[in-house]
């Protein structure tokens, strides 16, 4: 019993310590980069999220961009003089 | 497709700062590191002019192309991110950089905001969207919430407009017709192409539309 | 190993693009005009180390807040709030997770700022952090401050009181209240100083907008910005004179630059080219001080063009035709020229454009108000305002920017030395009016006060340090002041801070309540001198909270009163303030008396505080004379909730109706500006522009006040026939309503029986009931206070037609004797007050003296600046004090951009072993080279030497800085005491170590 933890222990070590010897790659064809969620992916916690649009629906999201982005056009609330 | 674009109107900025102490507020960005400042020409004379700069998100980014470890990229809206997991604090990307927009914090706190930080768009970074881990490392993710970048949200004049580029140009567009000035502002050329009137105040002759501006 | 980069990306990264080209071209012409902030940020990088790691903690915060409740959901709450710095009123949703601020979103919907901030306005989360304030109360012990519970402090404060009050009298105490404090508080703290027995009471309106508040109200009837911010998107001209709003109101220019893109002429005048004036069309610089002479030389022009609004003048102003006179002889352009540097050929300009492009509004802020001659400066900007036929006008008018988030609520019903809330003065009928709102016996009150003093004005916080340190024989009342109160107010915003810390060492009583009293409490730890010290001073500092934890109304500059939510329950042990009054008020033996018309509620801890919606219901109960009575906490929390129906031009409600209450929105003015007459009831909408009167009064019309009597010298004071507010049953000038005029009129019986028997023997201001206000305003369509003349001649004041006078520390000894200063008062506002002593003693101080030193905001930073100086965010940006000097003085002084000098000014002559103010040299061409400019944020450093050894523990900013006010000289307004900031001499040099 002790010889057969004795081995998968021996098996874990190595699993851990050999890859350290292998060459990482050089080039950056691959990279390392984590891939993102898109931007119409809404967060878990909705409480911060703007009403009017749906998770993970670009074209409502773009939509709700352009709303948003009004807030910061005083014209679109004061028109222009004629 | 929107692609997001920061523009400043120089003709309203007041260097009154507000949009860099709302990044600072919404991230909580270190004191020494600065994602957004103003910069700020002939101070004290007339002509004077103040923008407000941070990271552009550069259709072709410098930043991107000269990275050692490639830990840039680009969202589908056109936001430049950076996956500090990877990013080695090298400051090749600084160099590259036409704006001074990557910063590496100085005060020694190693995972605070990682090695180099930068304007995000506020479209936080390659964790899961408003998660904590996202938030440690890159700030808020204001777009996954349906909102746009803080700062221009907040900016005092509305000078700093921030958002999709077809309609922030309308925006600043019609700015422009009304008061018949104020195209000369920086990389609106490039960016969207001829001034509606007049040539650019800064010497520098109208830039033909570069490619790849609209999406 | 070479590290290969991905070839795809590679493609004209190479060549710079064009853009960047155009951009470094512009960063390297930059360069010898650096800017103040890369100049200053240079310095002080270190300065942050360990902020990060607290910013760090905060995150934790959060966390720990989360952890504390397993399993259940994140409580997420939006709170609306009003930022608390300038007097814009800035809309504010806090977001408050489990109880902590952790974001703040903008409020689009806020037509005051339509989600727009500046740099403090997108800051002022971090006061949901304090991690810099005051957490505990505190007492000097032995020159260093000990942490004490709160009830031994207030033990400790109340016998210290009492037994002052036996030795001295009440009047041995005064307490300096706060424009930061919320309208409920500041009418809270002047009904407790009443029943404490004093008018020695005061707070920041005293030194910002005091000659304002006196010159504009004796000129037309209210003391406030005539129009709104908001209205100035209507004008077509607009002149800043003494105004820097970019810096010190900068969400005001989105209006204003709204307005300039279509096509408003901005002119700015001001002795230094400001960021305002690097917006402006037309840029005029003047020497500090000589508004009169430019004004009235642009009025010159006016009258010789014969541009003034001649049919305006005839029906609505009184005595310009002697002003006329006066500006035609004696400001022609010659003289003009000698007095304020500006030649005839740009104030003809400025006169041009100011008429031939109305409506024009005028713009001023305290480059006009805080000058010896401040309420003179004041009324020639009336004047030219009211020649232009501006004032009343959409578009036109006055607009006079406050400095603070509520001190147009301070001034019009908080702590004021000369009167009771609501400008109802100090006279007997006045106490007796408020003793029947207040529920006390007048008899009571009365014998509160020391005989005879209840009706004598207080001294003024601007000369608080001559009541402790004249002599006892020239002060106007028994002792001199022994006991001294900072609640809610800087000391380093009061002149003569040499002085001051004399003062403070001789008080036996010195108690500072505040969120950040750390200016105030190191300045009274550090040694002073040894024969200065009084043995049995105490100093207690006690944590107040800010207005993000509690709630209540302020009022922005244009009137308007918002209401702000409790964002985060109070932070550390901090307490509101109205909690630290009843509390106080119970220990004093008048607390049952002070609250008790107000429900009490319980706060954190289940400590009980007067809530704040019933104080505002005593206030709407009492304030008749400026209209605080329709503004009810239901109708102004309705306005909160739906302020998307507002336009923001005009700033009235198109439709809109309340889910919450039903309330009906429509045609109320946002937040209901002042004057909002009679019960909430009646729904008068609040008045947008003062005395318009081409609007109905129930629509927010007006008309100049009749408060000076109906005629002068056999020249009648009402308004001119065919003159009046429109649809108005008079259509003639007529004085102010009372019982008689109605009886007489047969308005009487339009009065319900109710209504009659509070209205008999009352008049408009008086009548509790608001029976006359809704008669005459709603059955009759006239104005309550009546219908007359603007004055232009202000005969009760020292100067009827303002006058030009040299300030008292001049480098002009010639404009001295051709424009000399005002001859000594012996008891003004209880103290003796010097003019021309000074001014003869130091005519020749320009040899030594040569600069003349003026002072100012900066945009990051607010008052006297502890508060936001403890605020990273804001402090990384401006990390140094410094000044502003020409290049050409520089030189001269063998000073170089961003060296240390020492600046040098008169009264440190008198205390040699102070060496000065060591600041920074920031040599721009902003100010020109008889002239220099200090921010008057800083504190902390005093005479070369850090102070932060005497901080209390834990509650030091985090920049600190060389204070202006060691370096500013005597000098007070004639009529308000109104202190001299802006025009004063210094001589700077090099700093060699």
């Amino acid at each position: 019993m002790r010889g057969r933890v004795g081995h998968v222990m021996l098996a874990v070590l190595a699993g851990l310590v050999l890859p350290g010897c292998a060459e990482r790659p050089q080039s950056a064809d691959g990279t390392a980069r984590k891939s993102d969620q898109k931007a119409w992916h809404q967060p878990v916690n909705k409480s911060d999220v703007v009403k009017g649009w749906n998770s993970d629906d670009q074209a409502s999201w773009e939509q709700q961009m352009r709303i948003r982005v009004q807030g910061q056009n005083e014209y679109s609330r004061a028109a222009a003089k004629p | 497709m929107a692609r997001m674009k920061f523009v400043c109107d120089s003709e309203r900025c007041i260097e009154c700062n507000g949009c860099v102490t709302a990044c600072k507020a919404e991230h909580d960005v270190p004191w020494g590191v600065n994602r957004r400042r103003v910069v700020t020409l002939n101070d004290g004379i007339p002509g004077e002019k103040s923008i407000s700069v941070a990271c552009m998100h550069c259709s072709d980014a410098p930043c991107m192309a000269v990275c050692p470890v490639d830990c840039f990229y680009r969202t589908d809206e056109g936001v430049v991110l950076h996956d500090k997991d990877v990013c080695i604090g090298c400051g090749y990307c600084s160099y590259a950089c036409p704006f001074g927009a990557p910063q590496f914090p100085t005060n020694g706190q190693f995972g605070l905001r990682g090695k180099m930080d930068k304007c995000t768009f506020c479209a936080g970074g390659p964790e899961e969207n408003g998660s904590e881990a996202e938030f440690e490392k890159y700030g808020r993710n204001r777009l996954s919430e349906g909102k746009l970048p803080a700062c221009a949200e907040m900016c005092s004049t509305k000078a700093l407009l921030g958002g999709d580029g077809d309609v922030v140009a309308d925006i600043f567009r019609n700015r422009v017709l009304v008061r018949g000035k104020g195209s000369e502002v920086w990389g609106w050329g490039t960016a969207y192409g001829k001034p509606t009137q007049g040539a650019p105040s800064g010497g520098a002759a109208p830039q033909p539309k570069a490619e790849g501006t609209k999406s | 190993m070479l590290l290969t980069r991905k070839s795809s990306t590679a493609s004209g990264a190479g060549a710079h693009s064009p853009l960047v080209g155009s951009l470094a071209r512009s960063l390297t012409r930059a360069i010898p005009t650096m800017d103040r902030r890369a100049f200053l940020r240079r310095s002080g990088l270190g300065v942050g180390a360990g902020i990060a790691t607290s910013q760090l903690l905060l995150v934790k915060k959060v966390q720990a807040a989360d952890e504390a409740k397993p399993g259940s959901a994140k409580k997420v709450e939006v709170k609306r709030t009003v930022c608390g710095h300038c007097s814009v009123g800035c809309a504010i949703d806090a977001v408050v997770e489990n109880g902590v601020w952790v974001r703040q979103e903008p409020v689009f919907d806020s037509p005051i700022n339509l989600g727009a901030h500046c740099a403090k306005g997108a800051a002022v989360r971090e006061n949901g952090h304090g991690e810099y304030r005051l957490k505990y109360p505190m007492k000097l012990v032995g020159g260093k401050y000990q942490r004490i519970s709160w009830d031994q402090a207030l033990d400790e404060i109340s016998q210290k009181m009492l037994a002052l009050r036996k030795e001295s009298g009440p009047d041995s105490v005064f307490i300096v209240g706060s424009s930061k404090h919320n309208n409920e508080q500041a009418y809270l703290l002047r009904k407790w100083v009443s029943f404490w027995g004093s008018n020695n009471t005061d707070h920041q309106a005293r030194i910002c907008h005091s000659t304002t508040v006196a010159g504009v109200a004796n000129t037309w009837g209210y003391g406030a910005m005539t129009n709104s911010y908001n209205d100035m998107q209507n004008s077509k001209a607009a002149m800043y004179i003494g105004s820097n709003a970019a810096e010190a109101h900068p969400v005001s220019m989105l209006h204003m630059l709204h307005a300039k893109e279509n096509g408003c002429k901005m002119i700015v005048v001001d002795p230094r080219f400001t960021r305002t004036a690097a917006k402006a069309d037309e840029y005029v610089r003047i020497r500090s001080g000589t508004d009169i002479p430019f004004l009235f030389g642009v009025l010159h022009h006016i009258f010789k063009n014969g541009w003034e609004d001649k049919q305006y003048i005839e029906n609505r102003v009184y005595g310009m035709d002697k002003v006329r006179e006066e500006v035609l002889a004696k400001w022609t352009p010659d003289k003009v020229l000698e007095a304020c540097g500006v030649d005839e050929a740009t104030c003809y300009k400025v006169a041009k454009i100011m008429a031939e492009n109305r409506p024009s509004t005028l713009v001023w802020c305290m480059g006009q108000t805080q000058h010896t001659i401040g309420n003179a400066i004041v009324r020639a900007s009336c004047i030219v305002q009211l020649a232009l036929g501006n004032i009343g006008v959409s578009g036109g008018g006055a607009n006079i920017f406050r400095g603070h988030d509520n001190v147009q609520g301070a001034t019009d019903i908080g702590p004021n030395p000369d009167s009771l809330p609501g400008y109802y003065g100090l006279a007997e009928g006045a106490w007796k009016l408020f003793a029947k709102v207040w529920n006390v016996d007048f008899e009571w009150i009365k014998k509160q006060y020391a005989p005879g003093m209840m009706s004598k004005p207080g001294m003024t916080v601007s000369r608080w340090i001559d009541g402790v340190l004249e002599k006892n024989e020239l002060i106007d009342q028994d002792s001199n002041l022994r006991g001294m109160f900072f609640w809610g107010h800087a000391p380093n915003s009061q002149t003569r801070g040499l002085e001051m810390k004399k003062a403070m060492d001789k008080l036996d009583l010195l108690v500072v309540i505040d969120p950040f009293p750390s200016a105030t409490a190191a300045m009274a730890a550090m040694p002073g001198k040894p024969e200065d010290q009084n043995a049995n001073r105490a100093v207690y500092l006690l944590p107040a909270c800010t207005q993000f934890e509690t709630s209540g109304s302020c009022t922005a500059s244009n009137r308007s009163l918002q209401w702000r939510e409790r964002v985060i329950e109070p932070l550390w042990e901090s307490r509101s303030d109205h909690m630290i009054m009843a509390q106080l008020a119970d220990k004093l033996g008048f607390g049952k008396e002070l609250v008790k018309n107000y429900k009490m509620v319980a706060m954190k801890g289940g400590l009980m505080e007067p809530e704040p919606e019933s104080i505002l219901r005593e206030i709407n109960k009492c304030t008749w004379t400026i209209g605080y009575t329709g503004q009810s906490p239901e109708r102004l929390k309705a306005h909160m909730r739906n302020m998307n129906v507002f336009d923001i031009k005009t700033l009235r409600a198109k439709g809109g109706i309340d889910k919450e209450t039903g309330y009906s929105l429509d045609g109320d003015y946002f937040g209901l500006p002042w004057p909002c007459y009679g019960t909430p009831e009646m729904k008068h909408p609040g008045s947008p522009n003062l005395y318009d009167n081409s609007r109905h009064v129930m629509d927010g019309g007006g008309n100049f006040r009749a408060n000076f009597g109906v005629e002068r010298e056999g020249v009648s004071l009402l308004a001119g026939d065919g003159s009046h507010s429109k649809g108005a049953e008079l259509t003639t000038g007529y004085p102010e309503f009372d019982h008689l005029l109605l009886k007489k009129l047969g308005w009487w019986n339009d009065l319900t029986e109710a209504e009659k028997t509070a209205a008999e023997g009352k008049n408009w201001k008086t009548d509790l009931s608001g029976g006359i206000q809704r008669v005459v305003m709603k059955v009759h369509g006239c104005h309550p206070f009546g219908n007359a003349k603007a004055r232009a001649v202000v005969w009760n004041f020292p100067d009827p037609i303002p006058l030009h006078r040299e300030p008292l520390y001049s480098n002009k000894p010639d404009l001295i004797a051709k424009y000399p200063t005002h001859d000594d008062k012996k008891a003004f506002w209880r103290l003796p007050t010097l003019y021309k002593t000074v001014q003869d003693k130091n005519k020749d101080i320009g040899k030594t003296f040569p600069l003349i030193m003026t002072s100012g905001r900066l945009v990051e930073f607010e008052g006297g600046g502890e508060e936001t100086r403890s605020n990273p965010w804001l402090a990384e940006l401006q990390q140094d004090m410094f000044v502003e000097i020409n290049p050409k003085a520089a030189n001269d002084r063998g000073i170089r951009n961003g060296e240390y000098v020492w600046i040098k000014t008169p009264p440190m002559l008198a205390v040699p072993e102070f060496k000065g103010m060591r600041v920074k040299a920031l040599v721009t061409e902003r100010v020109d080279a008889e002239t220099v400019f200090l921010p008057f944020h800083f504190s902390g450093r005093w005479g070369g030497v850090d102070l932060a050894p005497y901080y209390p523990d834990g509650a030091k900013p985090v920049i600190r800085g060389e204070s202006v006010n060691t370096a500013t000289t005597y000098g007070y307004d004639s009529v308000t005491m109104m202190q001299e900031t802006k025009t004063t001499v210094c001589q700077i040099e090099k700093a060699t170590a």
